[in-house]
């Protein structure tokens, strides 16, 4: 079943198939075309179409009322093609303009891209964008054959063309491949001729507009209005969709080659190869090939279909293919699932943390003051790998198998609970179960030991990457009695972690420091007065400062300023000061 | 762009350049409508698609060589009947006289051409 349309063909009345209309439309066009510049082309036409009419006309009866495409076909093989109508033309113009005239043969129809099924060597994709462009096949066949090589992104693009480009299969069809070619003359020409319609549609809506306020009927102006509207952003909207289009492409083929760079394993991240680095954490006997399944899947096909888009929309093709649809959905959901299991996975191994805590044998004397230094116990090879990942610093030489990776322990000072010096060792790892984990833990290499009246600490731990990295650390917590004073050594800078004073002076400034501990904390006493003024706390920056403090529920009132403190509450007023403590009853 | 000589073209090219004088001679027995044109002119080979006659008889009359009139059909559209006018005419008799000698002379070429 095919619809049909009724013409008029030089006053007869027709009954004709779709394909058939376009088919003859496309003729008399390019006859038009053919003879534009010549003084009786009204009537040239219209002689042909009469001749047409006549033709026509004899395929008709009683039991075919109907013309098809062959009917159409037959007549214009009768009548001959619009290149073979030129006849008093020069020989040099002839000579030059054959093949030209065969490309051009139907004008007037803007050129689409379609895949040429007869000229294929695969799927005519090649060949159908050759003559999209007006170029020969060969080079387009060859682009694509070096883009192959392109971690083959010539074989996708390929596919991807060949699922969205139609086949060119109707007679229609075959002429709009090669239809206008799309240069500056047809590009000018099809704005001229857009202007030229918007022009007469404003004057057809400024007319109707005129006979509207006449006859009252203002629906009808609301869809004129509309249709011009329509007609302004259907012209901006299909050259922002071309934009978008390039847009989509450009990026999507950028973004999957940075999939496939990652994939397959070029690129660094500081300084450590995508391989090494995920290697690090997820060992030799995580899945990997299929967790790059997955991850092709889950983010190459949304890569895949924005390509899709973009080279539909600078195509203007509008074909969508359902089962396409619905497959690639399927499959990223397989990618998506893949993706998260094993991640969930590896996320699970740092489920578990376990800390491994240690009493270093330490005598320390309570009068003499305790040295803290450090053991530098790394020694930094040119190929070692420095990132930094968490915000702690790693460095790994990767030069031995397995490799091993070292980082900084941290160091925390606080009050101790009787009167000796103590200290710990704390490592940490984290893993799927505590067992695991505290294993992990174990494996760290860590050494403190005691020199005298130094508590020389190592530098850095390390581990090999039979762990794995799970989370490795090492912290020390050194617990001092009261009175005892202790040396920071600046070998240890950096590694100070969270560690209190009463100065309020920061652990990176703490080092090459003498510091007592008292009945408050941690007290320096070889800082200078400018550190120390520095790192006061806020109430006592500004000595003008007062701060005045209801007690709630009550008059009751504290006044705190550079002079002492003050109460003054309903029966009785206490003062604080350099003077002393007074306190005064009040009577009622 | 690769300049090829087809044999096809240049034997299409050849009758229409005498394509003229045929329309002229035909016209010349009396008033006709262009499918009976073509028609005699296809007997003769003369002519392989239609519509190189149409752009040459609107030619030929906007150039005042022919007339033509309207007739009613039964089977189509109206018909136009052409009909040579003296100017016609005069153009017939110069052509004739131009192919005779260029046939002479071609053939005169050919056969001694031939013969050597």
């Amino acid at each position: 079943m095919n619809k049909t349309l009724t013409i008029n063909l030089a006053g007869l009345v027709f009954n004709i198939e779709e394909n058939a209309y376009q088919l003859l439309k496309d003729y008399l066009a390019a006859i038009k075309n053919q003879f534009k510049n010549e003084e009786g082309c009204d009537e040239i036409v219209a002689d042909i179409e009469a001749r047409l009419a006549e033709l026509l006309k004899a395929k008709t009866h009683a039991a075919k009322q109907v013309l098809v495409d062959a009917d159409i076909h037959d007549a214009i093989n009768v009548m001959g093609k619009p290149s073979d109508f030129e006849e008093n033309t020069s020989e040099e113009k002839q000579s030059g303009s054959t093949s030209q005239n065969q490309k051009t043969y139907y004008t007037n129809k803007t050129r689409r891209v379609f895949r040429d099924g007869d000229n294929k060597v695969l799927g005519g994709v090649c060949s159908g964008i050759a003559s999209y462009f007006d170029t020969d096949p060969l080079w387009i066949r060859l682009a694509l054959v070096v883009l192959f090589f392109g971690f083959g992104s010539g074989l996708l693009l390929y596919i991807i063309l060949w699922i969205i480009i139609p086949e060119a299969k109707t007679t229609a069809e075959k002429l709009e491949m090669r239809g206008d070619p799309i240069d500056i003359n047809t590009i000018s020409q099809t704005i001229k001729e857009e202007a030229e319609q918007l022009k007469n549609r404003v004057q057809d809506f400024g007319n109707g507009v005129k006979n509207e306020f006449t006859s009252q009927r203002s629906q009808s102006v609301g869809n004129k209005i509309g249709n011009l509207i329509y007609t302004i952003f259907h012209g901006i909207f299909k050259v922002i969709s071309k934009i978008f289009g390039v847009l989509f492409v450009l990026f999507g083929t950028l973004f999957f080659v940075a999939l496939l760079l990652v994939l397959f394993n070029v690129g660094k991240v500081d300084g450590l190869s995508v391989n090494e680095f995920s290697h690090a954490f997820t060992g030799s006997d995580f899945p990997m090939f299929w967790f790059k399944t997955g991850l092709a899947m889950c983010v190459g096909i949304p890569l895949c279909m924005i390509v899709y888009k973009g080279l539909k929309l600078v195509l203007g093709i509008k074909t969508s293919y359902r089962w396409l649809n619905l497959s690639t959905g399927v499959l990223w959901l397989v990618g998506l699932v893949l993706c998260l299991y094993l991640s969930m996975t590896l996320l699970s191994d740092f489920s578990e943390e376990a800390p491994l805590k240690t009493q270093i044998d330490t005598h320390f004397t309570n009068t003499d003051t305790l040295f803290v230094k450090g053991n530098n116990n790394y020694q930094k090879n040119s190929t070692d790998l420095d990132f930094y990942f968490n915000a702690d610093r790693w460095l790994i030489n990767n030069t031995v198998e397995p490799s091993v990776w070292w980082s900084k322990s941290r160091i925390k000072i606080i009050t101790s609970e009787n009167d000796s010096v103590s200290v710990f060792m704390i490592k940490t790892a984290a893993g799927k179960q505590k067992t695991e984990a505290s294993l992990r833990a174990k494996n760290i290499n860590y050494a403190a030991a005691q020199q005298g009246s130094v508590l020389l600490l190592d530098n850095y731990f390390s581990f090999t990457n039979t762990d794995k990295f799970r989370h490795q650390n090492v912290d020390v917590l050194i617990k001092l009695p009261k009175n005892k004073i202790i040396y920071l050594d600046n070998s240890l800078k950096h590694q100070w972690y969270d560690v209190e004073n009463i100065n309020g002076i920061g652990d990176a400034e703490m080092s090459g420091k003498y510091w007592k501990m008292t009945e408050n904390g941690l007290t320096c006493l070889s800082c200078t007065k400018e550190e120390l003024m520095n790192n006061k706390d806020s109430v006592d920056d500004d000595e003008d400062d007062e701060h005045i403090i209801n007690i709630h529920d009550s008059d009751a009132q504290v006044h705190i300023n550079k002079n002492g403190i003050e109460v003054n509450a309903k029966d009785a007023h206490i003062k604080i000061s350099s003077d002393g403590i007074k306190v005064e009853e009040k009577k009622k | 762009m690769k300049q090829t000589i087809n044999t096809e073209n240049t034997q299409s090219q050849m009758r229409k350049g005498v394509l003229e004088l045929c329309t002229l001679s035909v016209l010349a027995i009396g008033e006709a409508y262009p499918t009976e044109i073509i028609e005699q002119l296809k007997s003769s080979k003369m002519m392989i698609v239609e519509g190189t006659l149409y752009p040459l008889l609107t030619r030929l009359k906007n150039a005042n060589y022919l007339t033509y009139r309207w007739e009613e059909s039964t089977s189509g559209p109206p018909r136009k009947y052409y009909k040579l006018t003296e100017e016609g005419e005069t153009l017939l008799s110069e052509l004739e006289n131009t192919w005779d000698e260029m046939a002479h002379a071609v053939n005169k070429l050919l056969k001694e051409n031939k013969t050597k």
